[in-house]
């Protein structure tokens, strides 16, 4: 019909042209900052899966709460504890080696069963066997993993986990205990508990330096922070379990099964950027953030760009009662306080990514749809559009071949310049609390620094802020860029 | 038609344009999600006998075109209900209370912001690809492209909490000082971090507005005719070139305000500075309509009289303009 070129000519043509307008471009060179800044984040957001190996809101407790980075510790905070997690084989899936037998009274025996075990194949069975003689009371066999802690300051909190249980019988009844060994050889116990049959006993879900109750146990207050008061620095220190067996009957046969044996200490420095207040990686969240922007920014954009261009062509081209209904909608929507609008609207539909990108895209096209309207208004006076009226060309034909393609810079330049308002639109929104609660964003990041006071957390507080200043820089370059080489009255009049 | 012509037409359309925000404003509301009632039973503690009169009291009972109109005429009369959160406290009295420190934060900031932006944005028009340009564009467009709250919550790290040299947080200090003068100085001191940061928040795209107004009017050729008549560059660029250029400016920074009231919102927040930002954010979070819709009336309102304004005033200083 009307398209006389071959699709690959058509593709050859646009080929040329594409390059033809990157040849102009090249000689821009805020331009060219700005697609630099631009591939920068692209390629953070696409690799975001490669460089980082965590969930950004999902894996929490990767170090101690609000963590410092890593590379604090080469800026005047050598002694930062980081994570250290002693306990090589919790699980007994081998046979240990390096636990130490601190205390094995007479009668009790200890081996390592491939088989059943907690979680994993592997556990160990400590068993104690009295067939006769007298009853010998309480007795005690201990066992301990050693190990070097290698920081000066004590780790942000510690974790420590064990599963038992036993066949014993009420007749002589177990326990286990667990303790923790400072430098000096002291004993610390923070767990203990009745061992009963056939079922696996542990600390629901750990002991946690953090817990309240452990401290009031501990220290007499709930101030008094464990692994402070354990972890006093560099030294071997030993995580201790007690077996206890209450020999009072005339036989004894206990058998005790030990799996899961783990101490977890958290860090003060952790990865690139730090942790949270829940221990997620601040540096995960940075460079998933990167995503959230540039996918709400382009996708909102491109919706603005094509409402606004299809208001302002329809109401351009069409005038009357069209153009009064829709250019008296737009002016509403502009007099109307935009953010407490972009809340209430988000409020009412409700907080979810897609929903807050489709009300961006609609409540950022009414400047453009006025632009493309009084562009449309004088174009449809020029005598290419009389004649294709006069040759019998149908509206949508004239509004698409020749209304559209006359005003197409306008909307590549608005389709960059839009981006940026959308991507802070966003930011704000998540940083007044009421952005998509799954998902972490830029915004969300300073709600969080906000929200926690943790204004002090630099390397917590910047990098959200400038990657969204830069990203929303690099589409305003780009967006200039483009308007000096299709608008040419702007060009250098030097 | 001549300009009184105009100024009925105009005066029709702003009216017309009222009308459609308060209708907006009650779908929107009509359409929210939660419970008012519950909300207000909840935050004030009432028994079930208590939450009958009180949905007797905000109308909720009555069926929807009358609760309509009874909008409606609480609009016109200013006369806004009672808040759902604050206690059943008057709408009108919250917002009494509020808008003044919002009116002296966005205020102060703006007037700044339209001064410093005019003369960096002439004088870099005036001095194109110099040094001054440079910086200044690129100045413009960081402080634009950097985000408010980002930009408050540095100047509040820096000089609220590293140097403590102004408050972190409130419109004034608690208890206020006595001493008229004293009050005065509080206020500003508290003004001061919040101000800076919509100042710089908003200069940025004055400045960039006005140098390419400028950059326009430059070519223009009475420029050159006051060019070759021997004036002085700061006579060309002050009283020819910039005061053409100023004149689309009204209109912009009339518009503008609808998009600067977010500013303020999260400005506000993050300075905990009670103004209506502050309320707006409480309102949403509480869904507190009565409120909502009161803050959102009233910011339509002004940003729509602004327009009338900077119409009327448009008709006024361009003598190009036939009506």
């Amino acid at each position: 019909m009307v398209s006389s070129a071959k699709p690959h000519g058509r593709l050859a043509l646009y080929s040329k042209r594409a390059k033809e307008f990157w040849e102009v471009f090249k000689a821009s060179r805020k331009g060219l900052l700005g697609v630099a800044i631009l591939i920068f984040f692209v390629i953070l957001a696409l690799a975001a899966p490669l460089m980082t190996p965590y969930d950004p809101l999902l894996d929490t407790d990767l170090a101690g709460f609000r963590a410092k980075p890593i590379w604090l510790k080469s800026l005047g905070y050598p002694d930062l504890s980081e994570n250290f997690f002693p306990i090589k084989d919790p699980g007994f899936t081998s046979k240990p080696t390096n636990i130490k037998i601190l205390k094995l009274p007479e009668g009790f025996n200890v081996r390592w069963l491939p088989g059943d075990g907690y979680t994993d194949p592997g556990v160990l069975e400590i068993s104690y066997q009295r067939l006769e003689g007298k009853p010998q009371g309480l007795l005690h066999a201990e066992f301990a993993i050693f190990f070097k802690y290698p920081y000066k300051r004590p780790p942000a909190h510690f974790k420590a986990y064990v599963a038992a249980t036993c066949n014993a019988t009420t007749d002589t009844p177990a326990m286990v205990r667990l303790y923790l060994i400072d430098l000096n050889g002291t004993r610390y116990k923070i767990w203990e508990s009745v061992l009963t049959q056939g079922e696996w006993v542990k600390p629901q879900p750990c002991v946690d330096s953090r817990n309240a109750p452990l401290r009031m146990m501990m220290f007499g207050s709930i101030k008094a922070d464990p692994a402070k008061k354990i972890f006093r620095g560099i030294g071997e220190y030993g995580y201790m379990l007690q077996v206890e067996v209450y020999d009072r009957s005339k036989t004894a046969d206990v058998k005790v099964y030990i799996d899961n044996f783990d101490l977890k200490l958290y860090g003060e420095a952790f990865g690139l950027l730090g942790t949270d207040f829940f221990g997620r990686d601040v540096f995960t969240q940075f460079v998933y953030g990167a995503r959230i922007s540039l996918l709400v920014g382009l996708l909102a954009s491109v919706i603005s760009v094509l409402v606004g261009l299809t208001v302002g062509v329809v109401s351009g081209y069409f005038g009357k009662a069209v153009d009064e209904v829709l250019m008296r909608f737009t002016d509403l929507l502009l007099v109307l306080p935009y953010l407490p609008l972009l809340l209430v609207l988000v409020a009412l539909f409700g907080q979810n990514i897609w929903m807050i990108i489709a009300i961006l895209g609609f409540l950022g096209w009414m400047s453009f749809a006025r632009v493309i309207r009084s562009q449309i208004l004088s174009l449809k006076e020029r005598p290419f559009v009389e004649a294709a009226k006069a040759v019998g060309a149908r509206d949508l034909h004239i509004i698409a071949k020749h209304l559209v393609p006359n005003v197409i810079s306008l909307v590549y330049v608005s389709l960059a310049l839009s981006v940026p308002s959308a991507i802070v639109s966003e930011a704000s929104l998540s940083f007044l609390g009421f952005g998509d609660p799954f998902i972490m964003s830029w915004g969300r990041m300073l709600h969080d620094v906000h929200y926690y006071g943790a204004y002090t957390d630099l390397w917590w507080v910047i990098p959200p802020g400038v990657g969204i200043a830069l990203i929303s820089l690099s589409f305003i370059l780009i967006g200039y860029a483009i308007d000096e080489i299709l608008n040419p009255r702007l060009r250098r009049r030097r | 038609m001549g300009l009184a012509g105009y100024i009925v037409r105009r005066s029709i359309y702003t009216v017309v344009l009222i009308y459609l925000v308060l209708t907006l404003n009650f779908i929107l509301f009509v359409a929210m999600p939660g419970d008012p009632v519950a909300i207000l039973a909840s935050s004030l503690r009432l028994r079930p006998d208590q939450v009958e009169k009180v949905v007797k009291l905000f109308g909720l009972d009555q069926p929807i075109h009358i609760r309509y109109f009874k909008y409606l005429q609480s609009m016109f009369t200013f006369n806004f209900g009672y808040s759902y959160y604050y206690g059943g406290r008057p709408v009108a009295e919250l917002i009494m209370e509020r808008l003044p420190n919002t009116i002296l934060l966005l205020g102060s900031a703006t007037v700044f912001a339209i001064i410093a932006g005019v003369i960096i944005g002439a004088v870099a028009a005036y001095r194109r690809g110099g040094k001054f340009d440079v910086t200044a564009i690129t100045a413009s467009l960081l402080t634009t492209a950097l985000p408010t709250f980002w930009m408050g919550m540095i100047f509040l790290l820096i000089f609220g909490v590293y140097l403590h040299w102004f408050p972190l947080a409130g419109a004034m200090s608690r208890p206020p000082p006595t001493e008229f003068w004293s009050q005065i100085a509080d206020r500003l001191w508290h003004l001061f971090l919040p101000g800076l940061t919509l100042f710089l928040f908003f200069y940025g795209s004055f400045a960039l507005l006005t140098r390419s107004a400028v950059l326009e009017t430059l070519t223009e050729d009475y420029i050159l005719t006051a060019k070759a008549k021997g004036l002085d560059d700061r006579k060309i660029l002050f009283k020819h070139a910039l005061r053409n250029a100023l004149l689309p400016l009204v209109t912009t920074a009339a518009i503008w305000l609808a998009s600067v009231i977010g500013g303020a919102i999260i400005t506000e927040q993050i300075f905990t500075y009670e103004g209506m930002g502050y309320l707006i954010w409480m309102a949403v979070a509480r869904y507190d309509y009565p409120v909502l819709q009161a803050t959102f009336y009233i910011l339509a309102l002004a940003v729509i009289i602004a327009n009338f304004i900077a119409d009327i005033i448009y008709g006024f200083i361009d003598p190009r303009i036939k009506y």
